[in-house]
């Protein structure tokens, strides 16, 4: 099996709280063989002079839709699935030069798209994948207009009707998660509150009742997966929380309580500043209608008192973005988001460690240690002083490697 | 964005030989000027050919971009998106292979055009004929026999890239569905096929007022149709009902090969499919019932070669390679120059073939005015057609619409 050496580097093992020299990572096939504060003996690997820069686990981002390639989701109708893939395999290439080799899509893309990715046609990060986003009749998930009366002919004409479903009881429930998971689901999303992007649900919306949350989780535990929920105010929070969900998604509106909640259970929360300011700033200009802008402004006020509050109660909070079609270049500006109420490490440790806890796959991601994938980055420079060395779609990022292969490599 | 090709031997299909001493200046996406003299431009980027050939991109007239597999059930099991991600490498690999133009006889849709055109994917201009059209039963129908009919038109791979349409009335539906959707031209069944089970090759499918309504509506709308057929008695009935190309047209005789060329019908062979699916389909997985349908259409390749010779007929350059077997897309050229001297070949993948789509002076040619879509070839392919094979190592550059795929120089 080959072998690749990297020496000469500064370790930032998120574990720490400071990068450490003299360090050396050996990779062999896809995992991290030996990581040693002494010279690593290999007669046969091939040998990447770091140049005293950091070398580092590549990044996770825990909310992203690679297949939501317009900001005004509407326009999806437009775009048939030929032309989603190819847009879609795009947005993936962006996503790995900034340095995330894993993300996880909640909610749109298929097996389809991870099967492309993971043999090679494309260049990506590692998808952990939703199918489908569930959610009720008129909620977050129902991409009908109200001028449709019925459900589209299919579930597959157009990229709108393919990323989203909508089901009614415990019972359609259960079975639209039985049939995300037969698709190859790694977890299952559903909506539990009003959202931004859909116009006619309101923000404090409760969305699917009590019993239909518990069929979900029930379901999906029983498949050996679990459920994330979009949910902004304390009373979808809580709802969610307490019938079993495992991840709440944007929480802005979260409280003490609420939070504490989280906290007991033992849930995470995936936080997502980035999205509300850049399409405060710029959604406009890609079509996005005045309804949704104004749920935005709600949602934005409330997004830094978020890790505030999660802080205080001790709820880990993964690193999220949710950027909508062309706004996904701002991919990584929430590092710099976060650094207004969050230090350094604390952002990395939500983008490799905690990350890796909420995919399960800790020890296996998220880090650089012996039997873990080979998922890494070298930085120019130490991103725990300057975070913005994770910006500039990974101009500062001269290795990025998944999987022990390169995707790129500007030290040989 | 101006590039002035200099140093270099030009083969302008129009002439018997590559000829030296010429340049050529492109401005934009098109050829501004053709001289025996040396070209002034105080913009352009020059570019030093090394005395190499400098000739117009190829035209492959009948490919399937979205076919990825030999055994064409197994497309079944693809969902679009992962059909998608192939159909990307697929067409990448064509460009770099040389095509800068490919005609797609039946599953491409506007969606992977536009992919193309805005590049976000590489590959060649795509003339599109959306899904394909037959007859139940016929060699589109690729429904189980225990099936019913799909429940959607897009669930997987193997239904987005055809219909069925029975009658006139539905035939005309489907092809006004695929003008709707963008197609370049309609693409009709009417003969048996290789790669259908249950079907003979030598049926004849569609009525003549079902070809006939496709024909009328295509030159409606300003499209045309193509018509895969095998038989001289397919072949007749589809060129006495007014389609423009005949697709494959293996066991044509001499009589069908006259009305083809006193109508001005083209003829899109495409040898190199059946020797590739004889030496490699087994193992790709295609059943002994379609190989064996194969091995009669394969004995019959150099007879139409020798007919459409004889009666003038013109013969575009085809490939209709399935799945794996893409990678002899160029096997072509080796296979016809076995018959024909190369210039012919070469005529038909360039000039022929911009016929074909219908580009006259636009493509296949270097000319001003024409898109520049050129190839910087290392050495002469009249002399040595092998210079295309291998997926383009002897190739140097490769520009389409005035942008470099490739620059080796």
């Amino acid at each position: 099996m080959s072998q690749i050496l990297f020496k000469n580097l500064s370790l930032l093992d998120p574990r720490w709280d400071e990068a450490r020299g003299g360090h050396e990572v050996l990779v062999e096939g896809d995992t991290i063989r030996e990581v040693s504060a002494k010279p690593i003996k290999s007669a046969k690997a091939q040998v990447v002079d770091c140049g005293r820069r950091t070398l580092m686990p590549g990044l996770i981002d825990c909310h992203v839709h690679v297949f939501l390639t317009e900001v005004n989701i509407r326009n999806l109708e437009h775009v048939p699935l030929t032309l989603l893939t190819a847009k879609s395999a795009e947005l993936m290439r962006g996503m790995i030069d900034r340095g995330f080799t894993t993300v996880r899509d909640t909610g749109g893309a298929d097996w389809g798209i991870k099967t492309a990715v993971e043999s090679g046609l494309i260049p990506g990060p590692r998808l952990f994948i939703s199918g489908k986003a569930i959610g009720p009749t008129g909620g977050h998930s129902d991409s009908r207009r109200r001028t449709d009366y019925q459900a589209a002919p299919c579930g597959c004409c157009n990229a709108m009707v393919y990323v989203m479903a909508v089901a009614d009881g415990a019972d359609e429930v259960r079975k639209c998660v039985r049939e995300q998971m037969r698709q190859g689901a790694d977890q299952i999303k559903i909506m539990c509150s009003g959202g931004v992007a859909s116009p006619y649900d309101p923000l404090d919306s409760l969305q699917f009742s009590e019993a239909e949350i518990a069929a979900a989780t029930d379901e999906a535990k029983n498949f050996g997966r679990y459920v994330l929920a979009h949910a902004y105010t304390p009373e979808a929070i809580t709802r969610a929380m307490t019938n079993g969900v495992r991840t709440i998604e944007h929480g802005n509106l979260i409280d003490d309580k609420s939070a504490r909640l989280i906290k007991s259970k033992g849930g995470y929360m995936v936080a997502n500043l980035v999205t509300y300011f850049s399409m405060k700033e710029r959604a406009a200009q890609f079509g996005m209608t005045a309804d949704m802008l104004a749920k935005n402004d709600v949602v934005l006020e409330g997004a830094l008192r978020s890790l505030e509050i999660c802080k205080k109660a001790g709820v880990k909070v993964g690193y999220g973005t949710d950027l909508l079609g062309a706004l996904q270049v701002d991919q990584s500006q929430e590092f710099i988001h976060r650094a207004k109420v969050l230090k350094p490490i604390e952002i990395i440790r939500q983008a490799t460690t905690v990350g890796a806890e909420i995919l399960r796959q800790d020890g296996k991601l998220g880090t650089i240690a012996p039997g873990a994938l080979a998922d890494l980055i070298v930085v120019d420079g130490n991103p725990l002083k300057n975070l913005k060395l994770f910006l500039d779609q990974g101009a500062h990022l001269p290795v990025i490697m998944k999987g022990g292969k390169f995707h790129k490599n500007a030290l040989k | 964005m101006s590039f002035l090709f200099k140093n270099l031997s030009l083969l302008d299909p129009r002439w018997k030989e590559a000829r030296g001493g010429y340049e050529v200046l492109t401005e934009g996406d098109v050829i501004k000027e053709v001289s025996a003299k040396p070209i002034k431009s105080k913009t352009a980027k020059v570019i030093d050919c090394g005395r190499r050939t400098v000739m117009p991109g190829l035209i492959d007239c009948h490919v399937h971009t979205h076919h990825s597999e030999v055994y064409i059930n197994r497309m079944e099991a693809v969902p679009l998106t992962l059909m998608m991600a192939r159909s990307a490498g697929r067409l990448k690999r064509m460009l770099d292979r040389g095509f800068t133009t490919v005609r797609d006889a039946g599953g491409a849709d506007w969606g992977t055009r536009t992919a193309v055109e805005s590049g976000l994917i590489p590959g060649p201009r795509l003339f599109i004929s959306c899904r394909s059209i037959g007859p139940t039963g016929g060699h589109n129908d690729r429904n189980r026999r225990t099936d019913v009919g799909p429940p959607c038109l897009c669930c997987n791979g193997m239904v987005f890239i055809r219909c069925i349409a029975d009658g006139p009335d539905e035939v005309r539906k489907a092809a006004r569905e695929q003008m709707r959707q963008g197609a370049d031209q309609v693409k009709l069944m009417v003969s048996g096929g290789v790669a259908s089970p249950y079907d003979p090759l030598e049926s004849v499918q569609f009525s003549i007022e079902e070809i006939t309504a496709a024909v009328e509506e295509a030159h409606a709308f300003g499209r045309y149709v193509l018509t895969h057929a095998y038989t001289p008695e397919a072949i007749t009935r589809a060129v006495n009902c007014g389609v423009r190309t005949i697709e494959h047209g293996n066991l044509v005789d001499a009589p069908t090969a006259r009305l083809m060329a006193k109508k001005g019908v083209y003829m899109i062979p495409n040898l190199v499919t059946y020797d590739a699916m004889k030496r490699r389909a087994k193992e790709l997985g295609m059943p002994d019932s379609m190989l064996e349908k194969n091995d009669e259409v394969l004995k019959y390749g150099f007879s139409e070669l020798e007919h459409c010779r004889t009666a003038g007929v013109k013969m575009a350059y085809g490939s209709d390679l399935l799945g794996a077997l893409e990678d002899e897309q160029t096997g072509e050229f080796r296979i016809r120059g076995e018959v024909m001297p190369a210039i012919d070949v070469i005529r038909s993948a360039t000039l022929i073939g911009a016929e074909v789509v219908r580009q006259e002076g636009k493509l296949g040619v270097i000319e001003p005015g024409a898109f520049a879509d050129m190839l910087v070839v290392d050495g002469d392919p009249l002399k040595d057609l092998g210079l295309f094979q291998d997926g383009g190592p002897n190739l140097t550059a490769i520009l389409k619409a005035g942008k470099f795929h490739k620059n080796a120089l």
